[in-house]
């Protein structure tokens, strides 16, 4: 199966900044990957160098198209909620709805109106009137009732209350993802999407720092809670991060053998979050 | 194909959905308001000033149907200008309208949806920007221009029915007085004439806008304006002519509008003929070819494509952010 999105050195500049400094992705299909980094780190003009949205140097191909030359056709199959109240606020519901119909030949307007029924978004109001939350659900339903082979998402939750952040992502799973789509998704609330990903990438100034599936890196990092006593040896086997949490010192690791464990502590898999701190401070000068 | 006419569809009814204030909802006002200002008149003739007795020389005014008694008593063609004329002036406020709306329409076409972040949801969607851009050219040169002309149209009827009624009324015959005179079909052929090659004609002035649209960050206005501002004083000083100035204002006051009918000049007014007598224009289908494929026109055309190009290379490739 060929890869969804492919990059190869992917670059990109404003004066002295680098946006993109050699990005390179291969994504396959009916993957859920989260693309995690801090502000400025290149996450949001990676997604718009993959939607054919700024020109950059390197090689990507999205579903086998060049977005740069073929973006109208790429959007064929591919959908994306940039930011959260996109959508025209002088539109009505249906006008949407009609529009979207018209131009987009993957659209099912059917099954956009069966989203909508679940709502309390009704179709004769305008986007000016809704509140933010509707505003979202409407995009999603809009959103989930195109067949796309590629979703992207950059941000989508940013600003909601947590009652639409939690459905947003469980109509997501339940209602659209499937084996043959993919999801691309950046965003803040790491906690929110971790346990929705199969694959995790870390972005910084520029740079993937970390790209896995989430089975490695459940086998390529583990989280040790050591008693103070046990400290010293712990920092022995080189841990990337330590931190203090009710007294007892938690070690992150990477790639340590299990039987180098025994006896110091209780262990886990890292929180994505927790990971995204460590390798973050990794990268920082000391 | 089929799917291209279909997206070019789905464009331009977008644009009047958004734009329904000005296209569809300024005509309906001017109509509403230009008709009802007549009723209004009428109704002050019959009730408030029945009593009121107008002498002078000439005649004596002393209500509506000493009105119809004067359209009476005129000859033929004085009456049929009297009556032409009235229903050309109501066609005065439409042009004069339709300007206006059409220049904040451009101005705003490719730069409000940048300004409120809309255009990630119109860029998530299948559709080419050149289409976009196109269907934006083809709303403001045409949509626009045509809703005034059906707006045009109700309002000549409307004024011709109260007509009638008037002359019911005083027990005058409308037929004679009013209908035979009368040339409501052929202002309506003239002013749908009109609106094409003025829009035509027009073509790089609004392709100028769309571009001053797609290229500002702020203050759309401003970069409509300035430019060709600059570049007309800049040829002042530096060649000490106005060249670019007169070209300006001979393709932005130029044309076919019948707004700029001067009566005592010419009776050939770029593609109408005026016939003085009954104070109508009639379209010169000669001119209007001869027009259309003049050198200014065609040049017109050149610039607006680059323009246009311009537009729609910038609506891809610029980088929001």
């Amino acid at each position: 199966m060929s890869a969804i999105i492919y990059a190869k050195g992917l670059r990109k500049s404003f004066g002295d900044t680098h946006a993109l400094d050699g990005v390179d992705m291969d994504i396959q299909p009916g993957r859920i990957v989260g693309l995690i980094g801090p502000n400025g780190a290149g996450k949001t003009t990676c997604l718009k160098a993959i939607l054919g949205l700024t020109s950059f140097e390197g090689e990507l191909s999205v579903l086998g198209l060049d977005p740069r030359r073929q973006r109208a056709e790429l959007m064929k199959n591919v959908c994306f909620i940039a930011d959260v109240a996109t959508l025209p606020r002088w539109a009505k519901v249906s006008q949407l709805l009609d529009f979207v119909d018209q131009v987009h030949p993957n659209f099912h307007r059917d099954k956009a109106l069966e989203f909508l029924s679940k709502t309390k978004v009704r179709l004769d109001k305008k986007v000016r009137e809704l509140s933010k939350g509707m505003i979202v659900q409407t995009h999603l339903s809009i959103v989930m009732s195109i067949d796309a082979k590629l979703l992207v998402l950059d941000e989508p939750t940013l600003g909601l209350d947590i009652l639409y952040r939690k459905d947003f992502y469980h109509n997501l799973l339940t209602d659209y993802f499937d084996e043959e789509r993919t999801i691309l998704v950046t965003t803040h609330q790491v906690e929110e999407i971790e346990k929705i990903l199969t694959d995790v990438m870390f972005i910084d100034d520029g740079k993937i720092v970390l790209d896995a599936t989430m089975e490695d890196l459940a086998s390529r990092y583990v989280e040790v809670l050591v008693v103070p006593e046990k400290a010293d040896a712990a920092r022995k086997l080189g841990p990337m991060n330590e931190r203090e949490v009710f007294g007892r010192h938690v070690f992150l690791y990477e790639n340590l053998r299990r039987e180098d464990l025994n006896g110091l502590g209780e262990y886990h898999v890292p929180s994505i979050a927790d990971l995204f701190v460590a390798k973050m401070r990794e990268g920082a000068p000391a | 194909m089929n799917t291209h006419v279909h997206q070019y569809q789905a464009l331009v009814r977008r644009e009047f959905w958004e734009h329904r204030g000005a296209f569809f909802t300024t005509p309906v006002v001017i109509l509403t308001v230009i008709i009802g200002f007549t009723i209004l008149g009428l109704i002050w003739f019959y009730y408030i000033a029945g009593g009121t007795r107008i002498v002078t020389d000439e005649f004596t005014f002393t209500g509506v149907g000493d009105l119809v008694r004067m359209l009476e008593d005129t000859n033929p063609q004085d009456r049929a200008m009297a009556i032409n004329g009235m229903l050309y002036g109501s066609t005065v406020v439409f042009n004069i309208a339709l300007l206006f709306y059409v220049f904040f329409y451009f101005l705003g076409s490719l730069y409000d949806d940048r300004k409120d972040k809309s255009v990630l949801f119109w860029k998530s969607l299948p559709v080419s920007d050149t289409k976009t851009v196109l269907s934006k050219w083809f709303s403001g040169a045409v949509t626009a221009p045509m809703l005034a002309w059906v707006g045009i149209v109700v309002t000549q009827l409307g004024l011709l029915v109260i007509m009638t009624v008037i002359a019911w009324t005083s027990g005058a015959s409308a037929s004679n007085l009013i209908w035979g005179p009368a040339e409501p079909l052929q202002i309506a052929w003239t002013m749908l004439v009109a609106y094409i090659v003025q829009s035509l004609w027009w073509a790089p002035f609004h392709a100028w806008l769309l571009l001053a649209s797609a290229f500002a960050r702020r203050a759309a206005f401003l970069w409509a304006t300035v430019p060709l501002v600059l570049v007309g004083f800049a040829e002042a000083y530096l060649n000490y002519s106005w060249n670019f100035f007169r070209l300006l204002a001979e393709r932005i006051g130029g044309g076919v509008i019948p707004l700029q009918l001067d009566l005592d000049e010419d009776v050939h007014i770029g593609i109408m003929n005026l016939d003085p007598e009954r104070a109508t224009l009639s379209v010169d289908m000669g001119a209007v070819t001869d027009l259309l494929t003049s050198v200014e026109m065609l040049w017109g055309w050149v610039v607006a494509a680059v323009f246009i190009s311009a537009a729609i290379w910038l609506r891809r490739y610029r980088d929001e952010t």
